[in-house]
């Protein structure tokens, strides 16, 4: 078994115990990113040199006793995470060349952590997409079938960690953006509630949505990595205020007592048989282990989608404003007068995808809409939330599908926009409600394509989350499959 | 660049040497001001004679194959080759997805819609934005069929309000950094087009 193939806790007890450095990991990382990425590319901006000089720094801290869980671990970082002296794309035309100047709280984070970054992941171009296919550096592939998608927007973040690429990842969530990629990749994601990692340094999309989170190959990981980057941040006024629990505490092959709410609305039309059949299979194996399960109704979590996609490109449209051609990012040459300049600039710099979106939020802010969609957006979006609180009192966590089929083929959805946002019909109330939600494999399709099964729990109660992901990944192997490179 | 605040005008000269012909012209003939270094007005002769431009394409072409000895053309050119897909424009020729919906946005709100966004669209992309808007605004009509009265609208999922912190002098980053990004710049300043008549 070669290093990168292993977990960010396998790797750091060898560490500890002085069998492997820093920079052995990180060289057998970069090692596989040099055989595999011409096929997957999951990498925007690779950065070999600097994580080596990590890696230096990091077997120092090592020898020294001084070292963390995540020190001398190497990890890809989404690429709109900024980081300083690296360039942060957001899979964007417009922002091509942009180098940050300073990190994301994430980032100086992770750095004290010791952790090592060994290159930015590609994504939809600012987020915006279940495919990857959105981004201006070109489409990632799935690791299991390099004919599918790896799922989006954190397409690269997933697909790098499936193709042992990096130990770990960061990616980001607005609508299920870490956990549909990690369910099509079949690996571990973990969408924090809204407010648990500071956003300051995470070019926004949509700001009452967006969350950072960790992707990982198991739970352990994933933990781990939530608890490194969680926490307040003065620079962020929605950065909760609440204490961060020892994540790992939660880590205990043990769920007796446990009440699993299982919505009945889920199981639908067009849920993929394989993927129903897999989530049962699922349940009854949580069931076996001691957990209890009651059947609960989100009835509005059907307009959801609807509410989504009107709240956030609302927030995208403004938010997007900025590229404007004057401080940051690309202008078009040209001469021109200010209105046009900023046309000139914003139509080639931004996809189809992110205009398609633009035009959709700015219609439904502009005048004599606003009432129509936006607010009543906002209004169904009480009730989606008034329905995760009622059941919440019924039970400790909801499993769900993840996504409602396994990765669809590269080109399928393109040209329907409707079809692709249907790709993120389970993972969208859960963030249109702040909740904290997780993703890990739990099945295969006959394709061998894998399958992940949701967990949702009531907001700040990731333990649970992890509690009930750790007993099912102790009792299962999906998560320790291999996708044939 | 091309049509920019006075102060800086003197400065630039050589951003004609990127310019057509024609461009150098229209910009020269913005230029109302009668003070005009010598110069400039040299320049602009120069510019003006045959050979002189073929001195001057001369040169921006000895830029471009410095250029591309730097690897950057090869680069960008991979580049092109990896813009697939969706993102690709060629996608937007592709026949609307759904013809017969309702209309609830015409081409010409399409239009002012893209103004308020400060964006622009070909024909042929109007079109196909105005049929996919319109089919993903018939899927928003659902939302009519719940009844919301008395339901107060959710902004921020985890409601806070008020957040204070200390008014604190705390490290920033320099004038110059802070300009590093910028397309055009100039002694400390973002360089924009005009912006008073």
């Amino acid at each position: 078994m070669e290093l990168c193939q292993l977990t960010a806790y396998q790797l750091h007890e060898m560490l500890m115990r002085k069998e492997v450095t820093s920079r052995e990991v990180t060289g057998s990382v970069l090692k596989r990113i040099a055989q595999v990425e011409d096929r997957v590319h999951a990498y925007i901006t690779r950065t070999p040199d600097l994580a080596m000089e990590q890696a230096a720094l990091a077997d120092s801290r090592l020898q020294k006793g001084n070292a963390g869980p995540l020190t001398g671990i190497p990890l890809a970082i989404k690429d709109l995470i900024c980081t300083r002296g690296v360039r942060t794309t957001c899979g964007s035309h417009i922002l091509e060349n942009f180098i940050p100047t300073y990190d994301a709280t994430v980032i100086e984070k992770l750095k004290d952590a010791g952790a090592v970054l060994v290159g930015k992941a590609n994504m939809d171009e600012f987020a915006m997409g279940s495919s990857t296919e959105n981004s201006f550096f070109g489409p990632t592939r799935n690791p299991w079938d390099l004919e599918r998608i790896p799922g989006g927007s954190s397409g690269g973040s997933a697909a790098a960690v499936a193709a042992d690429e990096c130990i770990a990842s960061l990616g980001s969530d607005t609508g299920g953006s870490i956990r549909q990629p990690a369910s099509c990749c079949g690996v571990v994601g973990i969408k924090p509630t809204y407010g648990r990692v500071s956003r300051y340094g995470l070019v926004a999309f949509a700001s009452s949505l967006d969350q950072i989170g960790p992707l990982s190959k198991d739970v352990r990981d994933a933990a781990l990595l939530l608890q490194a980057i969680c926490g307040r941040d003065n620079r962020d006024s929605t950065s909760a205020d609440v204490p961060g629990p020892d994540f790992t505490k939660a880590l205990i092959d043990n769920i007796r007592g446990m009440v699993l709410g299982i919505p009945r609305e889920c199981f639908r039309e067009g849920l993929d048989p394989e993927v129903e059949a897999a989530i049962r299979e699922a349940i009854r194996t949580l069931e076996k282990l001691g957990a209890k399960t009651v059947e609960v109704s989100l009835p509005h979590s059907e307009y959801a989608l609807a509410v989504y996609y009107i709240i956030a490109p609302a927030e995208a449209s403004s938010n997007l404003a900025r590229y404007d051609g004057v401080k940051y990012g690309f202008r078009a040459k040209g001469n021109f007068d200010l209105m046009e300049m900023y046309k000139e600039t914003r139509s080639p710099g931004f996809g189809a995808e992110v205009k398609r979106r633009i035009m959709l939020g700015t219609y439904a802010l502009s005048a004599g809409y606003y009432e129509a969609y936006y607010r009543k957006a906002a209004q169904v979006r009480t009730l989606v939330r008034q329905d995760f609180e009622k059941t919440f009192n019924q039970c400790d966590v909801l499993l769900t599908p993840t996504s409602p089929t396994p990765a669809f083929k590269l080109g399928e959805k393109v040209d329907d926009p409707l079809q692709m946002y249907l790709s993120d019909i389970f993972t969208i109330p859960c963030n249109l409600a702040g909740l904290p939600g997780l993703s890990l494999p739990c099945g295969f399709n006959k394709q061998g394509l894998p399958i992940g099964l949701q967990i949702l729990a009531d907001h700040f109660q990731e333990e649970k989350l992890l509690r009930a992901a750790y007993a099912y990944e102790q009792n299962s192997e999906y998560h320790l499959r291999k996708p044939a490179l | 660049m091309g049509d920019i605040g006075i102060p800086f005008l003197p400065l630039s000269a050589p951003i004609f040497v990127d310019y057509e012909y024609n461009e150098a012209i229209s910009c020269m003939s913005r230029l109302k001001c009668g003070f005009l270094p010598f110069f400039r007005k040299c320049w602009f002769l120069f510019n003006l004679f045959p050979a002189a431009k073929r001195f001057s394409g001369w040169r921006v072409k000895a830029q471009r194959l410095k250029e591309a000895r730097s690897g950057r053309e090869k680069e960008a050119a991979e580049l092109e080759k990896r813009k697939r897909l969706c993102y690709d424009a060629k996608k937007i020729e592709d026949p609307p997805v759904n013809g017969e919906s309702g209309m609830k946005i015409t081409n010409e709100e399409v239009e002012h819609v893209a103004t308020l966004a400060r964006l622009k669209f070909n024909a042929k992309e109007e079109e196909l934005f105005t049929t996919q808007l319109n089919s993903i605004l018939d899927y928003m009509e659902q939302l009519e069929k719940v009844d919301t009265t008395n339901v107060e609208p959710t902004f921020h999922a985890v409601a806070r309000k008020n957040v204070f912190r200390e008014d604190s002098v705390a490290p920033s980053i320099s004038q110059d950094l802070s300009l590093s990004n910028a397309p055009d710049r100039d002694r400390g300043f973002f360089r924009v087009p005009k912006i008073i008549e």
